[in-house]
């Protein structure tokens, strides 16, 4: 299967996967910030205890007395963990364990947090080459001589467990939207497999298989209600269309008979009547003017015919040069006849998939109304190319031409071109376009007229549009 | 067209057909003919009689009361019966064309039709079972076409015709003497099944008249007018 990454966007469960997959990491980030909150709290509070516990055993009274204290509270910590630092109010060190006064640091008896990198005697080897910040908490006192006493004990713990806390936050956050994406990614395979069936399926109830219905997995999920809604308004559709041809049949076959008689008695009372008789020529234009009327009748039908019909039974693969020459051929002599030059020019262009009749009677219609509307002397090319990869049929005669303002109405039935007004001695322009846009409309084909200075130009593009969307 | 006397005996022909006028407008035309003309307006009493009456052609309408004209020509053609069928239909879409031929109609004639088109085509029906399968020469007056050298010869002097000229004219002398309407002409020569536009046959017709009319010569195509053609001697 090679759908692209946009379609299974698409799709609601690769979405709800991965919107869970976003939630599901934010709740792990609360989560993780209330653990860190809460221990980081607690640590403060017990670690604070401690300081003040030690703190207390200070005098706080001359510089000289305090450093003695110093000395020998250092030489008591037995865990090496607290921190002494006796400092001049200039910040140089008197006495303890402190490298240095830290800065900003207000003086002001309280407990205060700093960055502290371990304390000097036990920095490890290993531990000084982890890029683990130090922390320290600390009481900060002014001794009553002015010098600076701090008290405090290593609390670097609270950045090991911030940085512990951090890569559980990453890995499990990266873990939680993989897994998201993946199962979303995974689950959509199926939505989108049957989304793609029930496109094809649709494409070919478009293209007349209206008796094909969707397919219905018997999961009852969405997809499953959606398209079982579908089936139903297919059902009804086909139902409703199915009517409509029986209609128009049943009108076709009530107008039929009755035609054919009125054919009949007209052509019996003409050979009955006498050939001397005034009525005779009468008849004659009677039975004529029947005959006309039929073959309007006939075209009207072949239009329903053609798009009613079922689009692809006829089609086959075809070569567009093999009609071209045939249309030439069965048009050369009526070219001739009316004294307009027809040629034709092949170029390699492709098959089609296409009915030949079809095709080839919309075609006739084309090149029959250029040589119709072409003055004797003027002259009609059939042109076969390539465009954008696939062929294309141009008809270009040097006659009358169509006024850009009809070009669309003159597809539709019944209109007849105001300049063929002109000429209304030449028949038939009525209904034979509307057969060529129903011909064009099965196959897909689009029809164009271009712009030229003399006579019409009209392109068929033979590219399956909705056929191949 | 003129009454033409048969020899004995009658050329026999079974129509089956529902509506009643038209009906008797066949077998009058039929009948002017000098064809005998049995109209059933049924379809299981039509098949009755197809099957047993010795009839040299049936016209079979497609939808009848009974039995629909689909069903009579299976089973005729299922019983064994080759007697030649038109059959004549309400519908017309090129499917429901194929597919009466497919069940062993021999011609398709689509209503409204001209009675003088459908004659014409029974004609051809009936003259087409007497011709023999294999013939190398067509020969009609002083007109000669072989069908191996694709040769025309007119008294004796070679013609120059197109392929659509020869098919054409090899379709007029397979059918010589029989009024061949543009529809049937173009059905057959060109094999596509629309109304022809125009005076397109017309046009091929006059070329393929020029050529055969050698000067000096009686004329071997004529018209006969508002149904088609037919190729023979005057």
């Amino acid at each position: 299967m090679n759908n692209t990454l946009r379609e299974h966007w698409r799709i609601s469960t690769f979405r709800l996967a991965a919107l869970f997959g976003v939630l599901f990491t934010f709740g792990n980030i609360a989560l993780l910030s209330l653990i860190y909150w809460q221990t980081s709290s607690y640590l403060v509070h017990r670690i604070d205890d401690s300081i003040m516990d030690i703190a207390s055993n200070f005098s706080y009274q001359a510089t000289s007395k305090v450093s003695v204290e110093v000395r020998e509270a250092i030489q008591y910590d037995l865990r090496r963990s607290n921190l002494y630092g006796l400092f001049h109010a200039d910040g140089t060190v008197i006495a303890g364990n402190m490298k240095a006064m830290p800065t900003d640091l207000p003086v002001d008896g309280k407990i205060h947090q700093f960055a502290q990198l371990s304390i000097p005697p036990f920095a490890l080897p290993s531990l000084s080459t982890r890029p683990v910040d130090g922390l320290a908490r600390a009481l900060v006192q002014r001794l009553s001589d002015g010098n600076i006493l701090i008290v405090g004990r290593d609390f670097t713990q609270l950045a090991e467990i911030r940085s512990i806390i951090q890569n559980a936050l990453i890995g499990s956050g990266a873990l939680i939207l993989f897994i998201g994406l993946l199962s979303g990614f995974a689950l959509s395979l199926t939505p989108l497999k049957r989304i793609n069936a029930i496109r094809e399926t649709s494409r070919r109830i478009m293209q007349g298989e209206l008796s094909l219905r969707l397919s219905v997995s018997g999961r009852d999920d969405e997809l499953d209600i959606l398209s079982t809604i579908v089936n139903a308004m297919l059902e009804e559709i086909e139902r409703l269309l199915t009517e409509v041809k029986s209609v128009t049949d049943t009108i076709a076959h009530d107008l039929r008979t009755p035609l054919t008689r009125l054919r009949l008695t007209l052509y019996r009372a003409h050979q009955q009547l006498p050939l001397d008789s005034p009525q005779h020529q009468l008849l004659e234009h009677a039975l004529e003017d029947t005959d006309a009327l039929l073959g309007r009748f006939r075209a009207l039908l072949r239009i329903s015919e053609i798009e009613n019909r079922q689009r692809k039974s006829g089609f086959r693969c075809i070569n567009p040069e093999e009609v071209v020459r045939q249309l030439f051929e069965l048009f050369e002599p009526l070219a001739e006849d009316a004294g307009v030059k027809l040629t034709i020019h092949c170029e390699p262009a492709g098959v089609i998939d296409a009915d030949p009749d079809l095709l080839f009677e919309a075609l006739s219609n084309l090149l029959d109304n250029a040589i119709k509307f072409t003055p004797s002397g003027g002259a009609v090319q059939v042109r076969l190319s390539q465009n954008d990869g696939t062929p294309r049929i141009d008809i270009i005669d040097t006659g009358c031409g169509i006024p850009a303002s009809e070009r669309e109405s003159v597809l539709l039935r019944f209109h007849r071109s105001s300049s063929s007004q002109i000429h209304p001695n030449k028949e038939g322009y009525g209904l034979g376009l509307s057969i060529v846009a129903a011909v064009m409309r099965i196959h897909g084909f689009s029809l164009q007229f271009q712009d030229i200075d003399q006579g019409t130009h009209i392109s068929v593009l033979c590219s399956n549009e909705f056929l191949t969307s | 067209m003129q009454a033409t006397t048969h020899p004995t005996p009658a050329i026999r022909i079974l129509t089956i057909e529902d509506d009643q006028t038209t009906a008797d407008e066949i077998a009058a035309e039929l009948g002017a003919h000098g064809y005998v003309v049995d109209v059933v307006g049924d379809g299981k009493i039509g098949l009755e009689k197809a099957r047993n009456g010795k009839y040299d052609a049936v016209t079979l309408d497609r939808m009848l009361p009974g039995l629909d004209g689909l069903s009579i020509v299976t089973q005729l053609r299922a019983d064994g019966i080759e007697t030649p069928v038109l059959m004549i239909s309400a519908l017309s879409d090129v499917d429901e064309r194929v597919r009466g031929l497919r069940a062993g109609g021999n011609d398709y004639l689509t209503k409204p039709f001209a009675i003088e088109e459908m004659s014409a085509r029974l004609d051809v029906l009936l003259r087409r079972r007497k011709t023999p399968g294999l013939i190398v020469t067509l020969q009609v007056a002083d007109l000669s076409l072989n069908l191996m050298t694709r040769s025309v010869q007119r008294g004796g002097v070679e013609l120059e015709l197109k392929t659509t000229e020869f098919r054409l004219l090899e379709y007029m002398m397979r059918n010589s003497g029989q009024v061949l309407t543009r529809s049937m002409i173009f059905e057959a020569v060109w094999n596509y099944h629309f109304d022809p536009y125009t005076n397109l046959i017309e046009v091929h017709m006059m070329g393929l008249r020029k050529k055969i009319n050698l000067p000096g010569l009686s004329p071997l195509i004529r018209t006969i007018r508002g149904s088609g053609y037919v190729l023979g001697d005057p």
